[in-house]
């Protein structure tokens, strides 16, 4: 039985309907239409495919960023552009997306290959010394691009690396970065305001809409539900869908390892999965939430665990795309979020059709790669509870994460603390989690217990400490042996209680 | 030669294309109709016999149109660019990943689909995948080379008894490195309709290129057409190794008469293509109490992989280099390379300097530290002199000049070098750093890197000018343009050569039927090369021209002697004629009018430069590229992150052709070293599979990683006698700048020893990624609670 008539079979199930437009999508100001288009084809493809070579492939796995586009995206309020790997972007997203390629950024070059009205980020890179091979250098004016027309957040830490935020995604290997980097300090947000300038101008048009419209191939259907109930009959009706949110990690396996799959279900119009706010029982960010929203929306005062781990978290490209509910459902071992929830004793709120329910992040992952949310269900939501500190006491919320490189790697041990201290000095209360140290990220359970009623210093913590040292065991892999690992679970413990006890 | 467009940082001709996303690479050249995709049949195994191939269910699939196997090769089924012992389609797979057959079909995930069809009967046996254990088994895939001076034996054999003397032994290792350009390996064969094949290819050596496809296909080389116009990156990666890829494209053109691509994607470009050599060093090395270098005996095996590839090479130049910047009286150098299983390692960006030169710096801190001197002071005392003995290398070829002192302490001047050291220790011994348990440390290093080709023979270029009825030009030349700025720097000298402004040049792309039999652009050497052939067809030109140019100057009663003509910003003139000019279309349109041939080729090769192998002497170095460079970092004792705080360097490229692309060298090839010697690490599996497949497992450095400080400047007042426009080649030699960073690692490390206390060692691996480094410090903390 092929995949369109189990989809047309059930007559409950919402799959395209004959009267909905024609999914299609906005490439360089002009419409592209995927009519026909197989939703396994990725944005790169269809780009090239139309003339906009642009857009390179570098690696087909996220990581280069040589295929960079911009999207505008509808993001907390008002529309932006936004970096995105066009290798990672899935056709059967793209139905009301507007993306834009280096192609547009200025007019056609001359006969004789001038350019006279270069966009002042493409002057900056090429007067500055800050491209060379060519080959990645459009990805970069796209980063610049997102960059230039957005503006800085106030706020932003002084201390931290702003032009290494926007271009940590895209490598080079041939020019060391230093013209790069300062043609990102000095045009970051620059292109706000600047009237007169089609890109800022076309900001505030209204977005086109997202439209819930499948895309077909000659043997694979890509849903779009809109609501959190069309999207569970969809995965009850097609078990053998893939469920995609932000494709950051299906659409690895898709560009980079050729995978085909029956069927995909698209979350990206679900407007109900993308809500995120405060009430009585803590917080509550929909599975929708992409990372760079929550990144927006966290500060070292709301949520400082998280504030601290996300920029470590895949490059920007990666966080405009992928989702917080997507990080858990893919259950990495070392899912960066997912250290950071367990130290926070945060639940996932699973919908069935019939109910709702609320699991521990701690009880989530039930192996590696797998999780309990079940056939019939979707993840909807994270809750953070509410932080409690004794009076006269404080509380400890340390994560670090050690990787191959310090941005846009996979991590080597990432840990998350949180621990909660009473007007003595002595802790109450403790969560220490890592990922990288076991098949699921995990707690210390045993060491958390020691350490209830230690006084919280070197010496205080100790005993904890050695129970903690025997509590993983990690493995040997491509990024680290066994013996770091195992000192690296130990010392990043050392290494909070160093910066976090009083001197 | 007028300087009005050389020594300009002009933007390179290129840029403009690059940010506005018009320059086409190969993989971005529209298809012509009908056009095939290939992809390889893989091996999964390291070592094994293979079998019969059953491609018939991959013929089957719709889309399909053939599947190629050695039974299709016409000529002789070899790629090997120095030796021939690289099946295209081998019998014996020599390394995981290996292709046995390639899947032509209509569009790549058809071919994909096709070649994950094709069965095969393999026959797995034993590999061989680690250097000690290749060396036990003696498999080699060349004999030793030697080069030697002094009486090695007898000062170190003397050395013990000999107080005024250390000796130090020991091996130190240094990692593979992929040279990660951003495009891919990539040709399209397209065949012509009189036979000819016309291949487009990112390769940085198209003679060679051309060379392979004509072997494979068994034809003469002039039914070979190669183009390259641009790769998007080399690094040395595509010097050899873009032959087998275009290799497969022309025979899928030739035997289905359809344009064939081939394209490696990453997983499969990191897989089946080689790396920068790993080595392993062992020596022997005796400093005296007064901080001179007395002897190095040196034993050096390069991993070479499957095939030997250009490794003879690499191993030579590795020797060369052995001694870095410093005099060392008896050395002693033994190179050989070892055959593994293992993907063919090749050329990278420095082509063993990087690795003979990691050698010198870490004898040179052995020795300090086990002598108890400051490393610093050491290499401050063994730099070379210009000349005589103190400035003779190993193989007898004489430094030259006395650069790398001035550079030297010009450099530990500018960067405060004694100060910051001063400070970093101090910050060192503060409360903060032991509470959080960091250390900073700073260190400097001299490059001093030898540029010819070693291979003397290759040292030859040619060239082709045309200038036009309407006075423009097109300039055509051997050289490949992949990043590295030649064609800028090469419009500029042609333009100055001319008496042009840069404007009216217009750089050609590369192509075999143009300037033939050209050498890879490699070794830094393509604007010496090729700058004096473009250098050689402008004379000629001019020659011709300036009667033509005299003749027009001449008015009544005054005649102008060719031999007084200038030409300059498009212009000719002459001093008896003050006042009077003419245009040099002007001159170029008379001159056609007149019969006079507006096209001319021009052609170089180095003078002055030998080597004797067997004996190990010679000049093979038309010159030394130097420079140094002072890092500051700070290392974490609970993680080993390492965190480059500061970085200045000073580096000699003669009299600049372009300052902005050469500090553009400058940069990127600092911080492609630092990545060989920090963050990247090739990581072999138990079954030589490489687990380092693409960018999520193998990390080079990301803009976040460049120092936050950094300041670079070029020599002063450096013009080069004998060299085009005085300037120096600088594609390689900036590469070895990073070392500073391995040996501020290596001082930061030293001072997690317990305060007062300096450790007579410090082993540090290359790379050092964060494992590495935390090994280290907890080696150097575990030793000094020993002691």
């Amino acid at each position: 039985m092929s995949v369109r008539e189990a989809g047309a079979g059930s007559s409950a199930i919402p799959v395209r309907t004959r009267t909905a437009p024609p999914p299609s999508f906005t490439l360089n100001g002009t419409a592209v239409s995927l009519e026909g288009i197989d939703p396994h084809e990725t944005l790169l493809e269809l780009a090239r495919g139309q003339g906009y070579t642009s857009v390179k492939e570098g690696c087909a796995e996220g990581d280069c960023g040589a295929c960079t586009v911009a999207v505008r995206q509808t993001f907390a309020r008002g529309s932006t552009y936004r970096a995105v790997v066009s290798c990672l972007t899935l056709a059967g997203q793209l139905s009301g997306v507007e993306a834009w390629t280096a192609e547009a950024l200025s007019p056609a070059p001359l006969p004789d290959g001038t350019v006279e009205d270069l966009h002042p980020l493409q002057a900056a890179i090429a007067d500055g010394g800050g491209t060379q091979c060519g080959y990645c250098t459009p990805g970069f004016a796209m980063s610049l691009f997102a960059a230039y027309y957005t503006a800085p957040r106030p706020g932003a830490a002084p201390e931290g690396d702003p032009a290494g935020e926007v271009l940590a995604g895209n490598l080079c290997r041939c020019t060391g970065y230093r013209a790069l980097r300062e043609a990102a300090t000095a045009l970051a947000g620059a292109g706000v305001g600047r009237s007169g300038d089609p890109f800022w101008e076309r900001l505030a048009r209204p977005m086109p809409p997202h439209p819930s419209v499948s895309v077909e191939g000659r043997d694979v259907i890509a849903f779009r539900p809109s609501t959190i109930d069309e999207a569970i009959q969809l995965k009850i009706a097609h078990p053998e869908a893939r469920i995609v949110a932000g494709a950051t990690d299906v659409g690895v396996e898709v560009s980079r390892g050729g995978r085909r799959f029956p069927a995909f279900i698209m979350l990206g119009a679900v407007d109900q999965l993308r809500d995120i706010g405060r009430d009585d029982t803590g917080l509550r960010i929909g599975a929708g939430v992409t990372i760079a929203e929550l990144k927006v929306w966290v500060s070292p005062v709301t949520l400082p665990l998280v504030h601290r781990l996300l920029p470590w978290f895949g490059s920007r490209q990666i966080r405009n795309r992928a989702t917080v509910g997507g990080n858990l459902m893919t259950a990495s071992p070392v899912g960066d979020l997912s250290v950071a929830w367990l130290a926070l004793d945060a639940k996932a709120v699973v919908q069935a059709r019939t109910g709702t329910r609320t699991v521990p992040i701690s009880r989530f992952f039930t192996g590696y790669r797998q999780t309990v949310v079940g056939p019939n269900e979707l993840l909807m939501a994270v809750r953070v509870p509410p932080v409690v500190v004794p009076p006269g006491g404080r509380r400890v919320e340390w994560a670090h994460k050690v990787a191959r490189r310090d941005r846009v790697d996979i991590s080597t041990v990432v840990a998350a603390f949180t621990v909660t201290l009473n007007d003595r000095g002595v802790v109450t209360d403790a969560r220490l989690a890592y990922g990288g140290v076991a098949p699921v990220p995990a707690r210390a359970a045993r060491a958390e217990s020691a350490l209830v009623g230690a006084s919280w210093d070197a010496d205080g913590t100790a005993a904890a400490r050695a129970v903690l040292a025997t509590e993983f065991a990690p493995i040997d892999d491509v990024r680290a042996s066994v013996s770091y690992r195992a000192r690296l679970v130990t010392n990043l413990f050392d290494r909070c209680v160093a910066e976090t006890s009083a001197p | 030669m007028s300087r009005n467009e050389v020594g300009r940082a002009l933007r390179p001709d290129g840029a403009t294309l690059h940010v506005t996303g018009r320059s086409r690479f190969v993989g971005d050249l529209p298809l012509p109709a009908r056009a095939l995709v290939a992809w390889p049949v893989q091996s999964p195994h390291a070592r094994a016999k293979v079998g019969a191939i059953d491609a018939s269910a991959a013929r089957a699939l719709p889309g399909v149109a053939m599947v190629l196997t050695g039974a299709d090769v016409p000529g002789q089924n070899d790629t090997g660019p120095v030796r021939h012992d690289e099946p295209l389609f081998p019998v014996e797979v020599r390394h995981h990943g290996q292709a046995v057959a390639w899947v032509l079909a209509d569009d790549a995930p058809t071919a994909r689909r096709a070649a994950s069809l094709v069965g095969v009967a393999w026959e797995p046996c034993a590999p061989m995948l680690d250097l000690d254990a290749a060396i036990a088994a003696g498999s080699f895939h060349t004999e030793p080379q030697w080069i030697s001076r002094g009486d090695v034996e007898g000062v170190l054999a003397g050395a013990a008894p000999d107080r005024e003397l250390v000796v130090v032994e020991g091996a130190f290792r240094t990692g593979a490195q992929d040279h990660f350009a951003l495009e891919t390996h990539a040709s399209l064969a397209v065949p012509e309709s009189d036979g000819r094949l016309v291949i487009h290819s990112s390769t940085q050596h198209p003679a060679e290129t051309q060379s392979v496809v004509a072997r494979v296909l068994g034809i003469d080389l002039n039914q070979v057409v190669v183009q390259c116009s641009r790769m998007g990156g080399g690094f040395g990666g595509k010097e050899s190794q873009a032959n087998a890829w275009a290799a497969v494209a022309a025979l899928g053109a030739a035997l289905t008469g359809r344009a064939t691509f081939v394209r490696l994607d990453r997983d499969r470009h990191m897989g089946m293509t080689g790396k920068r050599h790993p080595f392993l060093a062992r020596y022997r090395a005796a400093i005296g109490r007064d901080g001179k270098v007395r002897a190095l005996d040196l034993e050096l095996y390069s991993d070479g992989g499957w095939s030997l590839d250009l490794s003879d090479a690499v191993m030579g130049r590795a020797m060369l280099h052995a001694d870095n910047a410093y005099r060392i009286p008896s050395m002693r150098v033994r190179g050989q390379v070892v055959r593994t299983d293992r993907t063919s390692q090749t050329a990278f960006r420095g082509f063993g300097g990087p690795q003979g030169m990691a050698v010198a710096e870490e004898v040179i801190d052995r020795l300090a530290r086990a002598a108890g001197l400051d490393p610093h002071e050491v290499r401050s005392r063994n730099l070379y002199a210009a000349a005589g003995e103190a400035g003779t290398t190993h193989y007898g070829q004489e430094v030259g000049d006395d650069r790398l002192r001035t550079i030297w302490e010009s450099l530990e001047r500018s960067s405060s070098f004694a100060t910051r050291r001063a400070e970093a220790r101090a910050w060192n011994a503060t409360a903060e750093a032991s509470r959080r348990r960091r250390r900073r440390g700073i260190a400097m290093t001299p490059v001093k890197f030898g540029i010819s080709f070693t291979t003397t023979f290759l040292n030859q270029a040619g060239a082709l000018v045309n200038v036009l009825v309407d006075g423009s030009v097109q300039v055509h030349h051997g050289g490949t343009e992949m990043g590295q700025g030649l064609q800028a720097k090469l419009s500029q000298v042609a333009a100055d050569c001319l008496g042009v402004p840069v404007r009216s040049i217009r750089m050609m792309p590369t192509r075999t039927d143009v300037v033939p039999n050209a050498s890879a652009t490699a070794a830094s050497s393509g604007t010496d090369l090729n700058g004096g052939a473009i250098r050689d067809a402008c004379a000629t030109l001019r020659d011709r021209l300036a009667p033509v140019a005299a003749s027009l100057l001449s008015g009544t009663g005054t005649v102008v002697d060719p031999a007084e003509v200038t030409f300059a910003a498009g212009e000719a003139f002459a001093a008896s004629r003050p006042g009077a000019t003419v245009a040099f279309a002007e001159v170029a349109r008379a001159a056609h009018r007149e019969r006079i041939g507006l096209s001319a080729t021009g052609f170089y090769r180095t003078p002055g430069i030998w080597f004797d192998r067997g004996a190990g002497r010679g000049r093979p170095f038309a010159y030394f590229a130097c420079g140094a460079a002072v890092t500051e970092v700070e290392v974490d004792g609970f993680t080993g992150e390492m965190t480059v705080l500061r970085v200045d360097i000073l580096h000699d490229a003669g009299a600049s052709i372009n300052p902005l692309v050469d500090v553009g060298q400058v940069e990127g090839g600092f911080v492609q070293g630092m990545g060989w010697v920090s963050s990247e690490e090739v990581v072999w599996g138990s079954d030589g599979r490489i687990l380092t497949h693409a960018p999520s497992t193998y990390k080079i450095p990301a803009a976040t990683d460049v120092p936050a400080a950094w300041h670079v400047a070029l020599l002063p007042r450096a013009a080069q006698a004998g060299v085009i426009a005085g300037s120096k080649a600088v594609g390689e030699p900036p590469l070895m700048l990073a070392l500073s960073v391995r040996e501020a690692i290596r001082e930061a490390v030293a001072a997690f020893a317990p305060a007062g206390t300096s450790p007579s060692r410090v082993d540090l691996r290359l790379p050092a990624t964060g494992e590495a480094i935390l090994d280290a410090i907890d080696a150097t903390r575990a030793a000094g609670e020993g002691g």
